[in-house]
């Protein structure tokens, strides 16, 4: 007769049983939640407001830089139908964007827009800087970050100080007085920091 | 075209499961922390996911924070790890039933 390996039933199983009955709550309650469409990041607000051209934009378009400016310039066919210079020249690209304005259904305007990249939008942020040239919203977090930051090189210099152990009933610690010249007699690289123990101290 | 919130939090909810799946099921100290970190990696997707539902970076910027005091939690977590075993020889997690010993 075969042995083959059985499932070992019982209450051991239960705490088991209850992430999972979590999440299959969560995710019940997640599908049926009423989220709407997330607003995201595509279409982010970073239009310029630059008006290229009022006319059907058929055309091509393209950004020129010359003399420190960055030009938008709009192209049908090979006739340049418009050549502004867009405002705060985001330095990031210029990017093109066609809009209905009348609500006819078809794009009458097109609008130049500097998109600055998420990342860098995160940066600007994290250190509360360059504020003209954030295309999305968001608080700025320059003093969570100096407190943070504080915090934890608190943390990394008292480990350091308090970092010790026992070596033989002395006290060796990490950032010790290791000072050879005046006690020529000790070991090198231990420190007796608690004055000597029975049979550690004055060697 | 953006991908919808709810699956987000679907995944997220999957991420802090496995987390607490680990945290009751196992014993060993060192699982035990990874379970922590998976849980606290799930709120980070949260934050991040309603981040791009508002359209506001608050919660990008504040998951970085997050991340750097998880790792240091995580190096306070391995220093405790590491002096259970010296004391215990052993990171069971049920053998350290007193705060001294």
């Amino acid at each position: 007769m075969t042995t083959r390996p059985e499932l070992r039933l019982g209450g051991h199983l239960a705490p088991g049983i209850i992430a999972v009955a979590l999440f299959v709550i969560m995710a019940v309650v997640f599908v049926g939640a009423p989220l709407g469409d997330p607003v995201g990041f595509d279409d982010a607000t970073a239009i310029q407001n630059e008006t290229l051209q009022s006319e059907s934009p058929t055309g091509d378009y393209g950004s020129v830089s010359a003399n420190g400016q960055t030009y938008a310039v709009a192209y049908n066919g090979s006739e340049e139908t418009a050549n502004v210079s867009v405002a705060n020249d985001p330095g990031v690209g210029v990017d093109f964007r066609e809009v209905d304005t009348t609500g006819d259904g078809q794009s009458d305007t097109v609008y130049a827009i500097s998109r600055t990249s998420i990342t860098e939008n995160i940066g600007y942020l994290m250190f509360a800087v360059d504020s003209d040239q954030r295309s999305a919203p968001g608080e700025t977090f320059l003093v969570a970050f100096e407190i943070i930051d504080m915090v934890l090189v608190g943390a990394l210099v008292g480990a350091v100080v308090l970092a010790r152990r026992d070596e033989g009933g002395e006290v060796v610690a990490a950032l010790g007085l290791r000072d050879s010249d005046e006690s020529p007699g000790t070991s090198a690289g231990q420190v007796a920091a608690d004055g000597g123990t029975e049979d550690g101290g004055d060697n | 075209m953006a991908v919808d919130t709810s699956y987000y939090l679907i995944l997220s909810a999957a991420v802090f499961c496995t987390g607490l799946f680990g945290i009751l099921t196992r014993r060993n100290a060192l699982l035990f922390l990874m379970s922590v970190e998976l849980m606290l990696n799930a709120a980070n997707i949260n934050l991040v996911a309603f981040s791009q539902y508002y359209g506001n970076l608050t919660g990008q910027v504040f998951a970085l924070f997050t991340m750097a005091l998880a790792a240091a939690e995580v190096a306070v977590g391995i220093g405790i790890i590491l002096v259970l075993y010296r004391n215990f020889e052993d990171v069971d997690v049920a053998e350290a039933a007193t705060m001294r010993w």
